[in-house]
């Protein structure tokens, strides 16, 4: 393969002309851009209007999953056969309701494919592991309530061997290459993902952070990502990694294609002890309110000067104790990755990849004072992150501190130099893990290699409808979000 | 009146040092390793040490700091109270 594909369309960032750009988009959607292209919002309504079938769309993405996806290594299995049968279900529920599908289900008929590290009653999740997993006997309860919500599951996708690696790589699977440039790492865990929405394989994908494993793919791939805070989002039935750092949500290409996910697959679940019963907002109506008389406090520039004309204010924020933080969260997530894996680690340490292996051997030198330690520490910093955002909706920051790497510089395995790539990638992700706080990550323009660059917006505990609230008008008022990897 | 003696408190940087974890050693590392029930080689108790090192140092600066009452539900009940913020 060569590293710079002749279909890549690399585009520029044109700044000041964000806008004009978006509104000639919108203008030209239905009529010149194939399917792949329409975001997931339009996608629906192209399937309520019948202007496309479900069977339709759903070959369409189909397609694309067999020659870009496959491509790019960020599949792992295409279910076509059980996919097209759910489609034409999907049409016959349409029709069958004729003009008064008022009562049809939110997302009957859309095409998604997801991590495969979400439990499905009667399969074997991968895990991208080489260990084989019981058959789940029942399906994950974020798979159950998009199911619920008429989505239609076509493919498993790559992630990072037991979703613990933040670049891509997997020693069995292979590392997940960047549609926009293949010689480039994806970010991980939701590698997969990454891929199969930044290519348009499909209009969204679940992915799973617990370190970044959502907004890295979503900074390095040029696509929306929303970790909710801890406890928004049930993880029944997921794989777990570090069950006081482990969230689940959405990677799509716009914040409003988000916000409808997250919709669908959050609230209190009682097979998950730390979902919150809180009242859910209205994320969709969140992201089209409008960010006006809104604060964020920014430890990044580049994107000040658009919150402005936007009406949002702006100021400078520190925050409390993020080195310590970094290293409980360090400390947590290894021991809670040792205790998961406790069992398999002692019976059958050969079949784990080196690097995971070596990380995994890490989170058993730990002792149970400092893990209790970490854990008792977690509160008293959250305090200090509320007291020093008491003024502001949201935090801007960076995701990562550079565009996707290359596949080879970060293919550090169980090297000496490996937990250093790793801390340093994962620098601004994980205090927001050990906080549980809900993070927003979107495109806010390219390198001058024509790599996507992203940002994240985070806040207080529940406050996911205020940062989409951001999101939706950021990405109303620019377009980077809209461009694509992949020439049709 | 009796006099009640005042509580000394751990101020002294040896004081502190000490209440800091020590340095993981290679040793260190392979004690607490089997104790979990694996076995790490020689080579790698000391690649681990080297690892867990960085996090160790920097959670030693705040840990000293915890107040006696600070739990992990805490957490919990911090971030609750947000719901309705």
């Amino acid at each position: 393969m060569s590293p710079k594909m002749s279909s890549t369309r690399q585009a520029k960032p044109r700044p000041g002309k964000a806008m004009a750009v978006a509104a000639t988009r919108k203008r030209d959607l239905t009529v010149a851009l194939e399917p792949h292209d329409w975001t997931m919002l339009q996608a629906l309504d192209a399937l309520r209007s019948k202007r496309i079938s479900a069977l339709e769309l759903t070959d369409h993405c189909l397609k694309r999953l067999e020659v870009v996806g496959q491509r790019f290594n960020g599949v792992l299995e295409i279910e076509a056969a059980r996919a097209r049968a759910a489609a034409r279900a999907a049409d016959g529920v349409r029709a069958k309701a004729g003009k008064a599908d008022k009562g049809l289900p939110t997302l009957l008929g859309l095409p998604l494919a997801h991590k495969d590290m979400f439990e499905r009653k009667g399969k074997i999740m991968s895990c991208g592991a080489r260990q084989i997993m019981p058959k789940a006997k029942a399906d994950a309860t974020v798979l159950a309530r998009l199911a619920d919500a008429g989505a239609l599951y076509l493919a498993r996708l790559h992630l990072s061997e037991f979703a613990y690696n933040p670049t891509g790589h997997n020693a069995h699977d292979g590392p997940a290459l960047n549609p926009w440039d293949p010689a480039r790492i994806t970010g991980g865990s939701s590698s997969g993902s990454g891929v199969a929405v930044a290519s348009r394989c499909v209009f969204a994908a679940l992915g799973s952070d617990t370190g970044g494993s959502i907004r890295l793919p979503a900074h390095f791939c040029g696509i929306t990502g929303l970790k909710p805070g801890w406890g928004r989002v049930s993880r029944a039935g997921a794989m777990p990694l570090s069950f006081s750092h482990d969230t689940i949500g959405p990677l799509a290409r716009t914040a409003e294609d988000a916000a409808l996910i997250l919709q669908m697959i959050a609230g209190y679940d009682p097979r998950d002890a730390t979902t919150g019963r809180a009242a859910l907002p209205d994320y969709l109506a969140a992201c089209r309110a409008g960010a006006k008389g809104m604060v964020v406090g920014s430890a990044l520039e580049a994107l000040l000067a658009l919150l402005k004309r936007l009406g949002v204010r702006t100021c400078k924020i520190d925050l409390p104790d993020t080195a310590a933080i970094n290293a409980a969260s360090q400390i947590v997530l290894s021991v809670e990755g040792a205790t998961a894996h406790a069992n398999m680690m002692r019976e059958t340490p050969e079949l784990y990849g080196p690097q995971v292996r070596a990380r995994l051997e890490n989170g058993f030198a730990y002792s149970a004072v400092q893990y209790l330690e970490a854990m008792r520490y977690r509160g008293v910093a959250l305090e200090r992150f509320l007291n020093a955002t008491q003024a502001v909706d949201a935090v801007l920051a960076p995701v990562a501190a550079s565009p996707a790497p290359g596949i080879a510089e970060t293919d550090v395995g169980a090297s000496p130099k490996a937990e250093s790539v790793i801390q340093r990638i994962t620098r601004t992700m994980r205090p927001i893990n050990f906080l549980g706080l809900p993070s927003l990550a979107l495109p806010i323009g390219f390198s001058a290699q024509g790599l996507p660059i992203g940002a994240q917006l985070f806040g207080r505990p529940y406050s996911e409808d205020r940062l989409l609230r951001l999101g939706g008008d950021i990405q109303r008022a620019s377009d980077w979000h809209l461009r694509s990897p992949v020439a049709n | 009146m009796a006099t009640v003696p005042k509580p000394t408190q751990a101020t002294g940087s040896v004081t502190r040092q000490a209440l800091a974890d020590p340095a993981p050693t290679p040793e260190r590392v392979l004690a607490l390793a089997q104790a979990g029930g694996i076995v790490p080689s020689d080579a790698a108790a000391q690649r681990i040490a080297n690892a867990i090192a960085p996090a160790c140092r920097a959670f030693a600066a705040v840990r000293v700091d915890l107040p006696f009452a600070a739990e992990p539900a805490d957490y919990i009940r911090l971030r609750d109270g947000e719901e309705h913020r």
